[in-house]
């Protein structure tokens, strides 16, 4: 669940998101403007550059 | 030709500690309470026979003491009387990082794979607050940031703490590879390491903070090094109303320790003791230099 500058959402290149998987537990990602509340069974779909920090958190 | 005008000491105008190598000053203190050099001296005396009086006596040792109330706490001050040493960052308007956030318990928080560093935003430097600041790792890739005073909390965009364990982070930030985050409200970003990051729950990093200032000095006390280094001082009385000066100077003079009081509406009146001892250079203690002013004649 990406709750942050959905009005720029359409600006955001495909390339940059990643929508295919599901959250294995809540998580919040907190960095400068984004504020992003994960929970778990979601589908996952937030900036590529938080990936690696989802993984490494065994979210996805 | 009548008698001369009597010597009269005043008050205290100024003491000024000097380097025994080339005899250039530490500095002078103006603010002053009050200074007293004593001569302590123990003697032996003579007694024999019926006479309840001694019949003789000589002195054996001198203590030789000077002490001093200041009211003010010039760096030099901690340098000869706590020997401390003193490291002094220039005057910044933009503020400064006074310490670089450094490992505290566990090595992953700063490092390739945590935070990199903890720097002054560019644009946001009048939001800083001064104070220690304190950066933990509370997953492996998210940390939340404590400040151990909310002194300067006022400076720029007001900030408060978020709970009574001084925690400022109103969610935990995440740190995300090679990119900045800012501190909200405090002027302050911490930026990801290079690699994946992968920090251990629990480690700690600190650094300190000034905002805008004028110049610090940190002064660190109690190294396994210290030393108290041995100095002279110039000493004078006030200025009288005939001009005459009264002016002390002790030669080699070593003081170790003063209280340092914080007390509520209270300023902090530190008392020195400075042991005077002899100089075999000038083969001296002490000397006096009285100064009789020019109107002080009959």
């Amino acid at each position: 669940m990406f709750n942050k500058k959905e009005d720029n959402e359409a600006e955001e290149k495909p390339s940059k998101r990643n929508s295919s998987s599901i959250a294995k537990k809540d998580f919040v990602i907190h960095f400068n403007d984004d504020h992003i509340v994960i929970k778990k069974g979601d589908v996952v779909n937030v900036p590529e550059k938080y990936l690696p920090n989802l993984k490494t958190e065994g979210v996805i | 030709m009548g008698l001369s005008s009597n010597r009269i000491v005043y008050g205290i105008h100024s003491m000024a500690p000097y380097r025994r190598s080339d005899d250039t000053p530490y500095g002078i203190f103006k603010v002053l309470g009050g200074g007293a050099i004593a001569f302590s001296a123990e003697t032996e005396k003579l007694f024999g026979g019926s006479n309840k009086f001694a019949w003789a006596s000589e002195s054996k040792t001198i203590d030789s003491t000077f002490t001093a109330t200041v009211k003010s706490m010039p760096d030099f001050l901690f340098e000869l009387y706590l020997g401390a040493s003193i490291v002094k960052t220039a005057s910044a308007a933009l503020g400064s990082i006074l310490e670089v956030l450094v490992n505290v318990s566990g090595t992953t928080l700063v490092s390739a794979t945590g935070v990199v560093g903890l720097t002054i935003k560019a644009g946001s430097e009048a939001d800083l607050k001064d104070g220690k600041y304190v950066v933990k790792a509370v997953s492996a890739t998210t940390v939340d940031v404590y400040v151990l005073s909310d002194i300067a909390f006022d400076k720029g965009v007001d900030a408060v703490y978020e709970d009574d364990l001084l925690k400022i982070t109103a969610t935990p930030l995440t740190i995300v590879a090679a990119t900045a985050v800012t501190i909200p409200n405090f002027g302050l970003e911490l930026t990801g390491g290079v690699g994946a990051i992968a920090m251990v729950v629990g480690d700690t990093a600190q650094a300190q903070v000034a905002a805008s200032h004028g110049g610090v000095s940190e002064m660190t006390i109690g190294q396994s090094q210290t030393n108290f280094p041995e100095h002279g001082i110039v000493a004078l009385s006030a200025k009288r109303a005939d001009q005459s000066l009264f002016e002390i100077e002790m030669f080699k003079a070593v003081g170790s320790g003063f209280p340092i009081a914080l007390e509520e509406t209270v300023y902090s009146i530190p008392e020195l003791t400075i042991d005077l001892l002899y100089d075999e250079c000038v083969n001296a203690i002490a000397k006096i230099t009285a100064t009789a002013g020019e109107a002080s004649s009959c």
